[in-house]
């Protein structure tokens, strides 16, 4: 517990301090999206097994709910991001049916409603409220540094739920249902009612996250953040890290995220071959990620 | 109007079928979902391209080849990696994974061979004059595609249903393990079904340049998605009910773009996601699968 | 032991009405009804159970004996028929409600939460079913596993798992468990103390059904016996009743010729 704790605070240290010392804020800021990502899924498929390929709907739910809510309400945008929060929970409670999937038709059916809900963000016939194709520009309410602060509470917030599922009777209860739902029912679980608190609380990070994303870059498209990639980032990097822990999603987006700011942005196709081979290798050799590794070297990872 | 939705339905349904076919006897046989599949559709698509800017062969000539270096693929492919992903602690879940990582990996090697820019066949490689039906004129290359489609689906019968292999390939289809107790070769009935499986995406990929749009190194991605849309709605496992769901899909499809445009885009994730939680076994229903 | 013996065929017999009435028995369960497709894997099986009494269910393979198991304790819902535990129908309840009403089964192949610790495996059945933490060791204690707790569950052995099986289900204080397959892999050593265990356990009140294969077994545990066949019930008596009954030889000796 401990343990975790000092790893939270100082991986959110690092980042509020960061800018002092490196100049790219922009990648900063993307790295600490990611890690929250991570972590969200961290919190879903981690605890419970579910993998949403479709997180990312709940993250660009997040950003356009923010950012209209201050283009088209007014509202301050700290209000906006728990707008974005609040709206990728309540769609999280639409979705809540597809609990009731396993395995991969969950993650294929929760891949899906992404994408519905990237149609309909962006169909030509919604111009009037979303804007449609054209984006959104939320010049209006730029502010660097605020929306970098905002970020890390976030990461704040998203580490402390982490720690928090560790060491909780809550978090006991979701690892007993991904290890036998059966088992889990007959421990005396309410399979139903852990696995949708999870997976609202999942949904929230990610709408946070998007309203912050929006608040922090100020111009986006709606292929931008419902971009498929942002969730396979986020999945990619928890995975590579090891999942159920707290260092694990963190070194993953650290290692791959570096990777992918070294050479993703002028060669992505050579990234993504990496990226894709990396998969590979891992569900081949190291299903646990790295955390794994780390364990069966003796080195309990928090 | 309505002819020609009806009519122009029934080819796409019946290359829709195509395309998913693959998908569903690799499901059907080892309970893996290969999310590489669209994938394996868009290099079958480059192969078709390349046959015919370097030598001019059409689509329909260019299968041959395809057969040859797909199954080839399909059977490497499984020894490579299968028998020690279904001896892991979660098979399905982890294959799930290790595919997607696979079409990411396919994808990036395809835009470093070929680059970005989208590529065309000119649908007059089947001759200029339209074809009539009902009056209505449509092109060429819809009906070769459909005619390819219906052959490829008789083939799986007959492969199926009429050889020793298919009996063998059934009997692990209705239960691995049984299949297994009773001396049957399941990785060599496995093997064949995945080589199968990637020849029909890549020979579906032929005619892609007429039924779905340019060929683009990133295209797998949307047709991995409508496939099993189209293998849900015709009853996941079960390879032939893959023909029903993709005229289902083919026919809904034209309908929509007929008559509300602007929307049809979102039409195989809705039907995905209804079909997945209003009758999850599919149209041909006979198992669930709730968690 | 009581000589009493009688025959029942299918719904009749002993499945009396599930009134609400103080006399009614600590579980109940009359007219259940399985089917798998066309099969029928439970046609209608009644009985009952009474404070800590315990039961033998018996019979030969896909007679219907842990499908029984699975419709009383919910993991598997009813076609038909009702469960009533202290007069109470609960046929209609989760089974996480049925545990924590205190109805609580054992399973043939134990399924542990094997990324779990031996601990942990029994804390989160003691915290969920509202047991609370204090029953912890006294469970890991009884099932001689204290020893083991900080291991994962993965690591242990089939004895093992199968008594970490049953710590986790006494571990929600149950009234009422059900036991499958109890004696299966276990050797004679083994099984006399579990037969003493869950003795013990019927005369502090715990009421149980015991599904066996090992007839020693039940013979040391209970006195009256179901014997099912075809998802019926075909006798109700003692074991030594059971094994000179014409039909039950019938049944059994028609398994092994199969």
């Amino acid at each position: 517990m401990l343990k975790a704790v000092l790893t939270g605070v100082a991986t959110v240290g690092l980042f509020a301090l960061a800018p002092v010392f490196y100049a790219n804020q922009t990648l900063l800021f993307s790295a600490m999206m990611y890690l929250v990502l991570a972590q969200g899924i961290n919190v879903l498929y981690g605890f419970t097994g579910y993998l949403p390929f479709g997180y990312v709907g709940f993250f660009g739910a997040g950003a356009y709910a923010g950012a209209l809510s201050v283009l088209r309400l007014g509202l301050s945008p700290v209000l906006a991001l728990v707008v974005g929060g609040v709206v990728a929970v309540l769609v999280g409670v639409v979705l809540v049916p597809l609990l009731r999937l396993s395995g991969a038709y969950f993650a294929i059916a929760n891949l899906a409603a992404a994408q519905a809900l990237y149609y309909v963000v962006s169909n030509p016939d919604l111009q009037a409220l979303t804007n449609g194709p054209y984006g959104i520009n939320l010049a209006v309410a730029y502010n660097a540094t605020a929306s970098y602060a905002a970020m890390v509470a976030l990461l704040g917030l998203a580490l402390a739920t982490v720690v928090y599922l560790r060491h909780s009777r809550l978090g006991l209860a979701l690892r007993a249902i991904r290890e036998d739902r059966i088992s889990a029912e007959l421990a005396g679980i309410n399979v139903v009612r852990e696995r949708t608190i999870a997976w609202l609380l999942s949904a929230l990070l990610a709408g946070l996250c998007g309203a912050a994303f929006a608040w922090y870059i100020s111009v986006f498209y709606p292929e931008t953040v419902f971009s498929l990639n942002v969730s396979i980032f986020a999945i990619v990097f928890a995975l590579f890290g090891g999942a159920a822990t707290l260092a694990g999603p963190i070194v993953g987006t650290l290692v791959l995220y570096g990777l992918y700011s070294a050479i993703g942005i002028s060669q992505p196709e050579y990234f993504q071959l990496i990226f894709g081979l990396v998969i590979v290798g891992l569900v081949l050799f190291l299903p646990d990620g790295l955390a794994s590794l780390s364990e069966r070297a003796g080195f309990e990872v928090p | 109007m309505l002819a020609y939705t009806l009519v122009g339905g029934l080819l796409f349904g019946l290359y829709f079928g195509l395309v998913a076919l693959g998908l569903n006897l690799v499901f059907g046989v080892m309970r893996l979902v290969n999310l590489a599949h669209g994938d394996f559709l868009m290099l079958g698509a480059f192969a078709a391209y390349w046959a015919y800017q370097l030598f001019g062969l059409t689509p329909v000539s260019a299968l041959a080849a395809e057969v040859v270096i797909f199954s080839a693929l399909g059977l490497a492919l499984y020894y490579a990696v299968v028998p020690r992903l279904l001896a892991s602690s979660d098979p399905e879940m982890l294959s799930f994974i290790l595919f997607f990582g696979l079409s990411q990996a396919l994808q990036a090697l395809a835009v470093i061979a070929f680059g970005n820019n989208p590529r065309s066949i000119p649908a007059t490689v089947f001759g200029r004059a339209p074809v009539r039906i009902l009056g209505q004129a449509f092109p060429a290359a819809w009906m070769v595609s459909g005619v390819v489609s219906v052959a490829l689906v008789l083939f799986v019968y007959l492969y199926l249903y009429h050889s020793r292999l298919g009996r063998a390939t059934r009997a692990v289809m209705s239960s691995r393990e049984e299949a297994m107790v009773s001396g049957i070769d399941v990785h060599r009935v496995s093997a064949a079904a995945l080589g199968v499986g990637l020849m029909l995406a890549a020979m579906a990929g032929a005619f892609s340049p007429f039924m779905l749009g340019s060929i683009e190194p990133g295209m797998g991605t949307a047709v991995t998605t409508v496939s099993f849309t189209v293998t849900v709605i015709g009853t996941l496992g079960e390879p032939l009910g893959t023909v029903l769901g993709g005229l289902v899909y083919g026919m809904s499809l034209m309908l929509m773009e007929s008559y509300l445009s602007s929307w049809a885009n979102l039409l195989p994730y809705l039907l995905l996601i209804a079909i997945m939680l209003v009758r999850p076994a599919g149209l041909l229903a006979r198992r669930a699968r709730y968690a | 032991m009581s000589s009493e013996v009688s025959r029942v065929s299918g719904v009749s017999g002993i499945g009396r009405s599930a009134a609400l009435s103080d006399n009614a028995a600590r579980l109940e369960a009359s007219g259940l009804a399985k089917r798998f497709g066309g099969f029928r894997a439970l046609d209608g099986l009644s009985f009952r159970l009474e404070r800590g009494e315990i039961l033998g269910l018996m019979g030969p393979n896909g007679s219907g004996k842990t499908t029984t198991i699975n419709v009383v304790s919910g993991v598997y819902s009813a076609d038909g028929g009702e469960v009533c535990l202290d007069g109470k129908p609960v046929t209609a309840l989760a089974p996480h409600r049925r545990v924590r009403l205190g109805l609580n089964r054992t399973f043939q192949v134990p399924r542990p939460l094997r990324g779990l610790t031996v601990h942990q495996n029994v804390e989160v059945a003691a915290v969920y079913s509202g047991a609370g933490t204090d029953v912890v060791a006294q469970c890991l204690e009884w099932a001689e596993l204290a020893h083991l707790a900080g291991r994962r569950a993965s690591t242990l052995n089939n004895s093992q798992q199968k008594r970490l099986d049953l710590a986790r289900a006494l571990a929600t204080r149950p009234r009422v468990l059900l036991i499958d397959e109890m004696g299966a892999g276990l050797n004679p050593a083994e099984l006399e103390t579990m037969a003493h265990k869950l003795c013990a356990l019927a005369e502090q009140g715990v009421a149980l059904v015991v599904v066996e294969h090992v007839l020693g077994f039940l013979q040391m545990v209970s006195s009256r016996v179901i014997v099912m066949n075809a998802g019926r019930a075909i006798f109700e008596g003692t074991v030594a009743a059971a094994a000179e009954d014409p039909e039950v030889v019938r049944v059994f000796l028609g398994e092994r010729h199969h």
